[in-house]
């Protein structure tokens, strides 16, 4: 797998998640309303701690239900808020100098969110037993490879995904938030799968 | 397709058996006045003795169920007046139907909307829908049934942190606690409603009205006297200076300052 620069994002694509947890918070409440996105690509340079309880629960909990595919670029070191955006994303798009900034797991809530996407896997994680960022690659979380990352970015912007992207991120949430069965039912149930039985 | 358009915001369509009556007010997020409570009970009245329907399904559509009452409505409503009004007779009345009632919730679904959807037998909700009772973050509390409801089908617990903080839950939340039975995406959940509904107006008639009555009986004492007791309690907080201040700065947009009075 080679490990090369992002391609070119347009920056006016990325929202620079920096400031304080109630900026980020405020900007990704008017971002996730915003319905002519056809998603969000985020990224940060915070490596500070939380320190605004409230508007932190609040902006992950905004990332968390987002509708829409949400796409992560790590570059340089990865505090508590990068993990929580690799962590909360739909994939994670590594730059060559993505890397754990000291303080990492000082983030609030990271063991619940580490299961999330990483099951039994969280506790080896959390104890030392496991590298972040290997299990990151490995279960598809996070991704250097340049040709995966240049796909995603082109079918991000590509008008004939967006309506299917914007299913598999609602029906994606379903799956980790309902039993299967009743996560099955649910992505059955859009209008045009049902026009299409 | 019979389609009945009304000036009340409620729009009346029938599909087969099914009755389905639409909150058409979307400027008003479906807001609850007189008018459209009205209408609503009614309308829910005739579908209820109307021999060739079987089954009703109240929805708001795929974005908004009902952010609540209407507070400017709600405003002019005194402590006498609430324990008559159109608002208490049209929950009355979604309560007493004999046939089964289907709600479909989108997006938010709070105060009087949250307590409208409760009075029905089944919610779906879709995957955008949030219940509240945050009738307590304006100094009043729910006054039709948001206080019985909530413990009625997802426990006591529930029932104390919805009223008494005024916390919103999402619809997942909403599903594992049990204060609705399915969850579908949004813009499937009129329809899916409506499959259900058919599916429940195919049952027989009698057995299905039997059904109900049954589900129902257990609401008749206790609830009642709950139901009575609520009431009174929230007709006495509508001539309070706090419920007074409390609309107000909700309709001022501002941060109540409460008194205890």
């Amino acid at each position: 797998m080679s490990m090369i620069a992002l391609p070119d994002i347009d920056s006016t694509d990325i929202l620079q998640l920096d400031g304080d947890d109630r900026t980020v918070a405020q900007v990704l409440r008017q971002a996730s309303r915003d319905q002519s996105r056809p998603g969000l690509i985020v990224t940060t340079r915070e490596t500070g701690p939380v320190m605004d309880m409230a508007a932190y629960r609040e902006w992950t909990a905004t990332l968390l239900r987002y509708e829409q595919p949400l796409i992560h670029v790590a570059t340089g070191p990865l505090g508590p808020r990068g993990i929580a955006l690799m962590l909360s994303a739909h994939v994670t798009l590594l730059s060559p100098d993505a890397r754990l900034a000291p303080g990492w797991q000082t983030l609030d809530g990271l063991p619940a969110l580490l299961h999330r996407r990483f099951g039994a896997k969280a506790s080896g994680i959390l104890f030392g037993a496991l590298d972040l960022m290997d299990c990151a690659i490995a279960e598809g979380v996070a991704t250097p490879d340049a040709a995966a990352v240049q796909l995603c970015l082109d079918r991000f912007h590509s008008a004939e995904e967006r309506s299917l992207w914007r299913r598999n991120a609602v029906a994606l949430r379903a799956a980790q938030e309902l039993p299967f069965s009743e996560a099955f039912e649910f992505g059955c149930s859009f209008p045009q799968t049902k026009e299409a039985q | 397709m019979n389609v009945k358009e009304r000036d009340s915001g409620l729009t009346t369509e029938r599909r087969g058996r099914v009755a389905l009556l639409r909150l058409n007010r979307p400027k008003a997020r479906n807001a609850l006045n007189p008018t459209l409570l009205a209408a609503l009970a009614a309308t829910i009245r005739e579908a209820d003795e109307a021999d060739d329907v079987g089954a009703i399904v109240i929805t708001g559509g795929t974005d908004v169920f009902s952010a609540g009452a209407d507070i400017d409505a709600l405003k002019g409503i005194g402590a006498a007046d609430y324990l008559h009004s159109v608002n208490r007779r049209a929950f009355d009345t979604v309560r007493a139907t004999r046939k089964p009632v289907i709600s479909g919730v989108a997006g938010y679904c709070l105060g009087g909307g949250c307590e409208l959807a409760l009075a029905t037998d089944i919610v779906i909700a879709g995957h955008n829908a949030f219940f509240g009772q945050p009738e307590i973050t304006i100094g009043i509390i729910p006054g039709a049934g948001g206080t019985q409801f909530w413990a009625d089908r997802a426990g006591g617990g529930a029932q104390a942190v919805a009223a008494l903080t005024g916390a919103m839950v999402d619809a997942y939340a909403a599903r594992r606690m049990g204060l609705v039975e399915r969850v579908v995406p949004a813009e499937s959940v009129v329809d899916a409603a409506i499959d259900l509904a058919v599916k429940l107006a195919e049952h027989a008639p009698l057995a299905m009205l039997a059904a109900k009555a049954a589900l129902r009986s257990r609401w008749a004492a206790p609830l009642n006297a709950c139901l009575e007791q609520e009431v009174s309690l929230m007709a006495g907080l509508l001539a309070s200076e706090d419920a007074a201040e409390g609309t107000r700065a909700f309709i001022e947009k501002r941060q109540p300052r409460f008194t205890g009075r």
